[in-house]
């Protein structure tokens, strides 16, 4: 069983969060299987460090963080029948591990070219140095390749122009890449070999609702191309998203069962309570997002702000007397401005 | 490092900075360094105990460090200047501090006016409000001033100037025609004048003729009486001639003899003179041998006196040059005794200075006790504000769920944790008093802690002059070290005292000497001239008996070959007597020539007298004649000229015997005809004069006593010129008036302009309705901003609004519903501000009239226990794109979960007495 990141959701879990999982990882044990799992940009790479000992009694390998190949790096596990497969493990390293400092602060574009040239040399790197070439080859990953639709739920940066890593880096060698971190499971368009994403097990965002949560079952033999099938998962709650007035919505609940919904309410306009109302209906209603009917125009604000003093004040006039100001008048006021401005002592704060 | 930059630090509010300094330390130090633009700069700060805090900026180049500025009060303004942010505006935007951030958020909305006020630096337009209705103002007065001016002119009307032109037009009118009538009388009154004159200068050559004729009839007379006396007188005259002529003569006779007589007394006399002449020379002879003798012994004398004289030279000459060597000496020991007494007051200088100093020691470690003191009780006091500030902030959280309990009501959703409230709790007595009670405690421990303070700073202030007079003293012995000792300072004066009383003496005694020398040489001299009178005396003597013995020689020498007689005397007796009757006889015929010379000459007198009377009646009447030819003439030109025919000259006699009466007739016939011709000019000219008359009754005027009718004329047309001149003057002058006028009233429209267009600036500056606008608006701005941050932090679930001062929240997930932004929670409200914190800075950037000074960095002191282990993730994760958005997020917790994200950085080791830093 390959888990290729992101098991909890931030760096301090709660205990109800670590029961479930290492009760989980046990069960997978249990049922025979050998578990490997690699730290994700949401883990806390300490604490899976911290616990990475124990766990490995018990047939659950982790890899917290990047290893060179033979200092942890490459795992081989043996199956029930016997068959060895070689895992490389690429956890996820975050951006500063792999850009240098003054790179950083230069140039953000130079930071994003250096980290996608170093992942790239990395995964190169990593995944040359098989133990034996007879066994498969399998890349275990977590990292957001270009290119690979986004499910929703990820955080923005970790999923864009500075993390993304080329699909042309993995070599021709490797079997089958794991990757984790987006959660749509999908196949990574052109990346060979056979590149796939897993996804999320559950649906976590509402940008998800609707789509379907599978597990992928891969049959891999060295030299051959591997067989993967996804499995459907419905376990869990789904995500609903419903849209229409508050008359309608007993009507649209029907069938959500257990999901939790979230509401586009279309209404005249907010009022104080309408969530309540909603919940009233719609008792799992998580959020209640108004999408008024008549939605005057935004009042195209020009910013004051931004306006030099003459502007600001020109406007000022105009609102409250409904004219448009003279030029003469505005000039007046530019010149006592200039006067006060000639006054003003060293270092007033702009 | 505010502490670096601007002196302050917020843990310390307003108080003193040296409470951070480490107990055993006496000071610490501290240096920033930071780049701004592409400039690199260093602050660096030193504070300590005791003394003062020494601060510098400088500017690191590759050339080397530049000095900025020097000072505490000196940096803080340069940093001010540099990053165009005070302490307040950076602890709002670049560093926020604990706990305080929040502020704007859910604070007073008063501090929130007032920090817009300040970022916007709206306060500008108060004094552009200020200056607009100033200058409304001066306009005003302005306008006043021009509509008085057109006031004064008042009357210079078009209708005004019409009547005066009128009025000059009649003038010239009447002015013209006096002109001519003047004219014409003057003439008349000139012609009368002269016919006038003709007529007496006519009557007068009448006259004068009647007066020849007159004339010429006497002088005919007196030539008949003139000619008897005429001849007698001729013969008279012939006689007295004859008679002078034989008395010369008999006078020339006597005088030759009486000379012959002369003669012979002559010889005589000759022979006594040469006997005299002998016995002078021999009594001359006896003289010069006396003499001669007397003369050589005088001039022994006078050169043994000339030897005296030179040997008594000498001996002044010596004396004089002692005394001057006594007065050198003496001058030198006064120099001497001078500078024995400097030495010695600098001596007592040196003695006085060392007292100074040691009492000076005392006294600093006396008030360094005094110091300790203050400090202990400055830091007590601070202790208790402190105090009192824990305690207001307790009341004010208190006040804050009070606050949110008056919102309640049984049966109703609770604001903060969205459930329905069941029973509502009971307020608690006592609050309100408690509050004010604590408020007027912590007034007073703010009172103390100002007077703690500046007696400790005036305790300090008091050791730093006590250090600085040591100093002093301590540099005035290094000057003084040199200086001899007191003893041997005045021993030496007593020298230089003795010494200077010897040289006195010296000097005395030789102008005693000098003096004495001088008086025998001055005697010396009155001998030597003595005995020169002496000696040329004698010598004149001598040259005198010499001349009268060469006088006698030449007497003899004259005489010498002439007879001696035998008698001199008797010969020299007779021959007088002869002499004397010779000279009677000629004296007494000189007198009878004199005598016949006196009648001769008055017989010619007679004889001239008588010719000289003819003479003059000749004279008489070649003048008459000659009177007569001029006159003739003019009377003739006069009648000519007037048209009357000139009678013809009479016949005129050279001599006086011709005169004849036809000649008288003739003459007196002419004075009537020229008298005739004088009464015809005078008829003409009472004519004119009448005239003239008669126009000045036409003029009309009253004639004043003492004026002719042509005056009279004359005064009127000078009146008439007057008026008209008057006429022109005053039409003039209302021409340049309403000329004045026009001009005036051209201002008084400017300036009506001027005064309405900085009305129409001023009044809608009146007030606060423009700054409200712009804070309004700005603050409207922030929010789309501050919501645009928010809605990527959380998740797209709120969003800020501004009304009125004060922030709403917007609740996207609870169908909008907008609740007042105190009623977040801990993380929530965490997140919001922190949006709201960068959205200022953003402001800050363009506000305002735009500012250069990029900010590339926030620093963020603490806040995180506040969050939950889910907000603080998403907490972390905004921050973390914060970051990727070319900001430098720098953040200070205590919090363990933020450093294991955040792996850069320093961590603060605590150890028993010190903290120290190292990297992480």
């Amino acid at each position: 069983m390959v888990v290729a990141g992101d098991v909890f959701d931030h760096h301090h879990p709660s205990a109800d969060a670590t029961r479930v999982v290492y009760h989980g990882l046990q069960g997978l044990a249990e049922a025979g299987l050998e578990v490997l799992v690699i730290a994700g940009n949401h883990d806390n790479p300490r604490r899976w460090d911290a616990v990475r000992p124990l766990l490995g009694a018990h047939r659950v390998h982790v890899v917290p963080s990047f290893r060179l190949p033979d200092e942890g790096g490459r795992l081989v596990l043996r199956g029930d029948d016997g068959t060895e497969c070689e895992f490389h493990a690429l956890p996820w390293i975050p951006q500063r591990d792999l850009v240098n400092g003054d790179v950083l602060m230069s140039l953000l574009g130079r930071a994003h070219q250096q980290y996608a040239h170093r992942m790239e040399q990395l995964i190169g790197q990593i995944s040359v140095q098989p133990e034996d070439r007879e066994r498969p080859q399998v890349l275990v990953a977590h990292l957001f390749y270009a290119g690979s639709a986004i499910g929703g739920g990820e955080r923005t940066l970790t999923a864009g122009v500075t993390y993304q890593v080329p699909t042309a880096g993995i070599p021709d060698l490797l079997g089958y890449a794991a990757l984790g971190h987006l959660h749509r499971a999908q196949r990574v368009p052109g990346a060979a070999p056979d590149t796939y994403y897993s996804g999320s097990p559950l649906q976590l965002d509402f940008s998800e609702a609707g789509q379907d949560k599978s597990v992928y079952l891969v049959e891999l033999e060295a030299g051959v191309r591997p067989r993967v099938e996804a499995l459907p998962l419905d376990a869990g709650r789904p995500l609903l998203e419903i849209a229409g007035t508050i008359d309608e919505l007993a009507e649209l609940r029907k069938g959500a069962g257990e999901a939790w919904v979230s509401v586009r309410l279309r209404c005249r306009r907010a009022e104080p309570g309408l969530a309540d109302q909603v919940r009233e209906v719609v008792p799992d209603a998580v959020r209640v997002v108004l999408e008024p009917q008549h939605t005057t125009a935004p009042r195209q604000r020009v910013s004051v702000r931004g306006l030099a003093p003459r502007e600001q004040f020109a406007r000022y006039l105009q609102e409250s007397d409904g004219l448009e100001p003279h030029a003469a008048l505005l000039d007046r006021f530019d010149e006592l401005l200039n006067e006060v401005d000639a006054k003003e002592p060293d270092g007033a704060p702009a | 490092m505010t502490l670096c930059l601007y002196g302050s630090a917020a843990r310390l509010g307003r108080g003193s900075v040296k409470p951070l300094i480490s107990p055993a330390a006496d000071e610490m130090l501290l240096r920033l360094e930071f780049e701004l633009g592409d400039q690199t700069y260093r602050a660096s700060r030193r504070i300590r105990h005791a003394g003062q805090t020494r601060a510098r900026l400088e500017r690191v180049t590759s050339e080397g460090d530049e000095t900025l500025a020097d000072g505490p009060s000196d940096v803080n303004r340069r940093v001010r200047a540099l990053l165009r942010l005070d302490y307040e505006a950076f602890c709002r935007t670049v560093l926020l501090p604990q706990g305080e951030f929040e502020e704007f958020l859910v604070g007073d909305r008063h501090k929130r006016r007032e920090i817009m006020n300040e970022l916007l630096r709206l306060e500008r337009y108060g004094s552009v409000a200020e200056l607009a209705r100033r200058r409304q103002g001066n306009a005003k007065n302005r306008l006043q001033n021009a509509e008085a001016l057109v006031g004064e002119y008042a009357d210079a009307t078009p209708d005004a100037r019409r009547a005066a032109e009128e009025l000059v037009r009649k003038q010239e009118a009447r002015a013209s025609a006096l002109e001519k009538m003047e004219r014409e009388a003057r003439e008349r009154v000139a012609g009368a004048d002269a016919a006038r004159g003709r007529a007496d200068a006519l009557a007068h050559m009448g006259a004068d003729l009647l007066g020849h004729a007159d004339a010429a009839q006497q002088l005919a007379a007196r030539h008949e009486r003139l000619r008897p006396d005429h001849e007698r007188t001729e013969r008279e005259l012939r006689d007295a001639g004859k008679s002078t002529a034989a008395a010369r003569a008999g006078r020339e006779r006597a005088e030759a003899e009486r000379d012959r007589v002369e003669r012979e007394v002559g010889d005589t006399l000759a022979h006594q003179d040469i006997e005299r002449a002998m016995r002078e020379a021999s009594t001359a002879e006896d003289d010069i041998e006396r003499l001669t003798p007397q003369h050589a012994e005088a001039e022994g004398t006078l050169s043994k006196r000339r030897t005296a004289l030179e040997e008594a030279g000498r001996i002044e000459s010596e004396a004089s040059r002692q005394h001057l060597d006594a007065r050198t000496a003496s001058e030198a020991a006064a120099g001497a005794a001078r500078d024995a007494s400097r030495g010695r007051e600098q001596a007592k200088a040196r003695d006085d200075a060392q007292r100074a100093l040691s009492g000076l020691a005392d006294q600093i470690e006396a008030t360094g006790a005094s110091l300790d003191d203050a400090e202990r009780a400055l830091a007590a006091a601070e202790a208790n504000l402190a105090a009192i500030g824990e305690r207001m902030r307790e009341l004010e959280h208190r006040d804050h769920a009070l606050a949110v309990r008056f919102t309640l009501a049984e049966g109703s959703g609770c604001p903060v944790c969205e459930q329905t409230v069941t029973t509502v709790p009971p307020m608690p007595d006592g609050l309100f008093e408690a509050r004010v009670e604590l408020e007027a405690r912590q007034e007073a421990a703010e009172a103390s802690e100002v007077v703690r303070r500046h007696e400790r700073d005036e305790v300090q202030g008091r050791l730093e002059r006590l250090d600085g007079r040591r100093e002093e003293k301590r540099a005035q012995l290094d000057r003084l070290g040199d200086a001899p000792d007191l003893p041997a300072a005045a021993v030496a004066v007593r020298d230089a005292k003795r010494t200077v009383k010897e040289a006195s003496g010296r000097e005395e005694r030789a102008v005693h000497r000098l003096a004495g020398a001088r008086g025998a040489r001055e005697q010396a001299d009155g001998d030597v001239q003595s005995a020169g009178h002496e000696l040329s005396k004698l010598a004149d003597q001598i040259a005198d008996a010499k001349r009268r013995a060469k006088g006698a020689g030449r007497v003899l020498l004259a005489h010498l070959g002439d007879p001696l007689p035998d008698d001199a005397e008797t010969a020299l007796e007779q021959r007088r007597t002869l002499l004397a009757a010779a000279e009677q006889a000629a004296s007494s015929a000189t007198a009878a020539e004199r005598d016949a010379a006196d009648a001769e000459r008055a017989a010619r007198e007679a004889h001239d007298a008588n010719q000289a009377k003819h003479t003059a009646l000749a004279g008489d009447l070649r003048g008459l004649v000659a009177a007569l030819r001029t006159l003739y003439p003019l009377v003739c030109e006069q009648l000519a000229g007037d048209g009357l025919t000139p009678p013809a000259e009479p016949d005129c006699p050279d001599v006086p015997w011709r005169l004849g009466n036809d000649f008288v007739a003739a003459l007196r016939d002419r004075a009537s005809v020229a008298r005739e011709a004088a009464t015809t000019f005078a008829d003409r000219a009472e004519a004119d004069l009448d005239e003239v008359a008669r126009m000045r009754g036409e003029v009309g005027i009253e004639a004043p006593k003492g004026r002719t009718e042509s005056e009279q004329i004359a005064d009127a047309l000078d009146d008439a010129r007057e008026q008209r001149a008057r006429a022109r003057a005053d039409q003039d002058q209302l021409r340049r008036r309403l000329q004045a006028r026009e001009a005036h009233e051209v201002q008084r429209v400017e300036a009506e302009a001027e005064h309405a267009a900085w009305r129409a600036l001023a009044e809608p500056l009146q007030g606060s309705g423009f700054i409200d606008f712009v804070i309004a608006e700005v603050l409207d701005g922030l929010c789309d901003i501050a919501s645009a941050r928010l809605r990527e932090i959380s998740g797209d679930r709120y969003s800020l609004q501004a009304e009125e001062l004060n922030f709403r929240v917007i609740d996207h997930f609870n169908a909008d519903q907008v609740r007042d932004a105190s009623t977040l929670s801990g993380g929530e409200r965490f997140l919001a501000s922190l949006a709201l914190a960068l959205a200022l800075a953003e402001s800050v950037r363009t506000a305002g009239g735009g500012l250069p000074a990029e900010l590339d960095a926030v620093f963020i002191d603490e806040g995180f226990s506040s969050l939950d282990a889910e907000s603080l993730d998403v907490t972390l994760s905004a921050l973390e794109t914060l970051a990727q958005r070319e900001l430098m997020v720098g953040v200070i917790s205590h919090v363990d979960s933020v450093p294991e994200r955040i792996s850069d950085g320093f961590e603060v080791v605590v150890e028993h007495n010190r903290s120290r830093v190292r990297a992480r």
